[in-house]
């Protein structure tokens, strides 16, 4: 799953290394576009709703942290 | 009591004493309320203080409810917090746009009663309200989706509600970041309350030598009808920089104050003057705004389920999305143009921000296949350059709309803006002739080009107040006593300008 996320992520923002970063909201390197064509591509390929409320940095601002939040929302 | 008074000072000095000397009480957080309480009743009216009691009381119940509600339904979220949630966004959101719209209509209501002899109080603008009222929604919507628990204890709910330094002009406060300090114990610590007096010392500079000297040439020149071609437009190309100097000037007095108190709050301004695009310009503009714009306007739109079925029907991955986007970004500037003010004026102003925020996102892939095409390295000055310059433009026109007052002024004054373009007025003296002489006009170039270089700095990650904490004692010393004599002997406090006032207060 990892891998398929990190490859969503990077071909979405290719300048971005999703391996490295870990404050991709807090230090703004996404922008509000970014998160949506990442999370709305997320949806549509793992087939899960992420909601509003799902979009805190706590759930986005790593590579793992997408990864568990995917994780979380596939046992739900 | 305004910021910029004497009263002011030793009104922040006494409590700063005071919340220091019970660093190890339990009575520190209600020094806080305490000065809270008398900041809104001696900058606004007894009247300002019920409305913030009155509301902050009634989110703060809604909120238990809401918890109760949900507790009581096994932890999903049933009808009766629905319910709830709505009553509570309702009454504080329609507190707020009942003071900004309808604060006319109360002046009319005043004038026939007055016609019979009755008198009624004032309807001022609650103290503060645009600011809080949005802190109170997101807590409350953070409260319905369990995103930590509800306040339990009213007079810290208060004291976070009111939270002086940040009732003045914002930024817009975020529990989650704001509350947990306020319950911890702050312990005095020299360096912090340096650093905090620093950064007062840089936005009182901001305010009243920078902001309140170009405001007096911009209203000369505007004031005066003769005035036209680029003289107006040097008047609005410095009004950009007077609103910023008076905005972020006030914001850094005000997290001055907050860091002295040890208490962070959300970063408003991160150089805004060096933004490439519009879009960028609103990541570094008001950030606080900004953010709770996205988290509770945005992403909600963007993620609704309606708005994403509806944008599946539309033909290509990337324009689907980009169409809710966009969609959502025009309802966020819309919101923000009217958060600013009630005309129609301020409605065209957010959209105005938005057709360039939308526009980059649906035709981000043409401008790149433009950019290709046309050989054009973004990473050069040059093209740097050009789109600082291309994005100071496009926001100074749409700045004209909030200077101008209303649709008919803004008309008026693009309208004297492009008459008689005669650049021989710009050399010969002219900007002279209105309240600000040769010299004065020159410290404002100086003071202007000052700003530049420091957001230039922090943009390449120097920190002026850090490099300046590891100067020697004596150079300190002389560069705080030349900086606080600076404002004294070049701050603007002429009774024919009202700088007693930052212009984002009235908002």
């Amino acid at each position: 799953m990892r891998e398929e996320i990190l490859k969503i992520l990077t071909e979405i923002c290719p300048d971005v290394n999703f391996e490295e970063e870990t404050a991709l909201i807090d230090e703004s390197v996404l922008d509000s576009f970014a998160v949506i064509q990442i999370v709305t591509e997320i949806m549509e390929h793992f087939n899960i709703y992420i909601d509003a409320d799902d979009i805190e940095p706590e759930n986005l601002n790593s590579l793992d942290a997408i990864c568990q939040m995917v994780q979380n929302k596939l046992a739900s | 009591m305004a910021v910029k008074s004497l009263e002011f000072l030793v009104f922040v000095f006494i409590i700063l004493c005071l919340y220091y000397l019970l660093q190890k009480t339990d009575w520190q957080k209600y020094i806080l309320l305490a000065a809270n309480i008398v900041c809104v009743v001696s900058m606004a009216s007894i009247s300002s203080a019920i409305v913030i009691l009155l509301l902050s009381l009634t989110v703060f119940g809604i909120a238990l409810k809401i918890e109760e509600s949900i507790k009581e339904n096994g932890g999903k979220i049933p009808r009766t917090a629905k319910y709830w949630f709505w009553c509570g966004a309702v009454l504080d959101i329609g507190i707020l746009v009942y003071f900004k719209f309808f604060k006319n209509t109360w002046i009319i209501v005043q004038k026939i009663l007055s016609s019979g002899n009755i008198t009624i109080g004032e309807l001022i603008v609650p103290i503060g309200l645009a600011y809080y009222s949005l802190a109170l929604y997101g807590y409350l919507s953070d409260i319905y989706h369990k995103k930590y628990e509800a306040e339990k204890n009213y007079l810290l709910f208060l004291t976070y509600v009111t939270y002086f330094p940040a009732i003045i002009e914002g930024p817009v406060n975020f529990y989650k970041k704001v509350m947990p300090q306020l319950k911890q114990r702050h312990f005095f610590n020299e360096n912090k309350v340096v650093m905090g007096i620093q950064r007062s010392v840089w936005g009182y500079f901001k305010k009243l030598v920078v902001a309140d000297r170009i405001g007096i040439l911009v209203m000369g020149i505007l004031q005066d009808e003769n005035a036209v071609g680029p003289v107006v437009v040097y008047a609005l190309i410095l009004y950009s920089f007077q609103i910023y100097a008076d905005f972020s000037g006030g914001i850094d007095v005000i997290m001055g104050i907050s860091e002295m108190l040890d208490i962070s709050l959300t970063e408003n301004f991160r150089s805004p003057l060096v933004s490439t695009s519009v879009t960028e310009y609103w990541q570094r503009w008001h950030i606080s705004l900004g953010e709770f714009m996205e988290k509770y306007i945005y992403y909600p739109i963007v993620l609704n389920r309606n708005v994403m079925k509806f944008s599946k029907k539309i033909p290509g991955k990337y324009i689907s999305r980009a169409f809710s986007a966009a969609f959502a970004s025009v309802v966020v500037f819309i919101i923000v143009g009217i958060w600013h003010g009630t005309g129609w004026n301020y409605v065209v102003y957010g959209m105005y921000q938005a057709f360039f925020v939308s526009t980059a996102v649906l035709l981000a892939p043409v401008y790149k296949k433009l950019k290709t095409r046309l050989h054009i390295n973004e990473k050069t000055f040059s093209w740097k350059f050009f789109t600082v310059l291309r994005t100071f433009v496009i926001l100074l026109f749409g700045r004209t709309l909030i200077k101008a007052g209303s649709l008919q002024q803004t008309g008026l004054l693009l309208q004297r803006m492009f008459s008689d373009f005669n650049p021989h007025a710009l050399f010969d003296g002219t900007v002279y002739n209105y309240g600000l002489d040769i010299k004065n006009v020159y410290l404002m170039y100086g003071c202007i080009l000052l700003m530049i270089v420091v957001d230039i700095l922090h943009e390449k990650g120097i920190h002026f107040r850090q490099t300046l904490m590891k100067q020697g004692i004596i150079f300190r010393y002389i560069i705080y006593y030349a900086a606080i004599f600076g404002i004294i002997i070049f701050g603007i406090y002429g009774p024919e300008f009202d700088s007693a006032s930052f212009i984002y207060q009235v908002f």
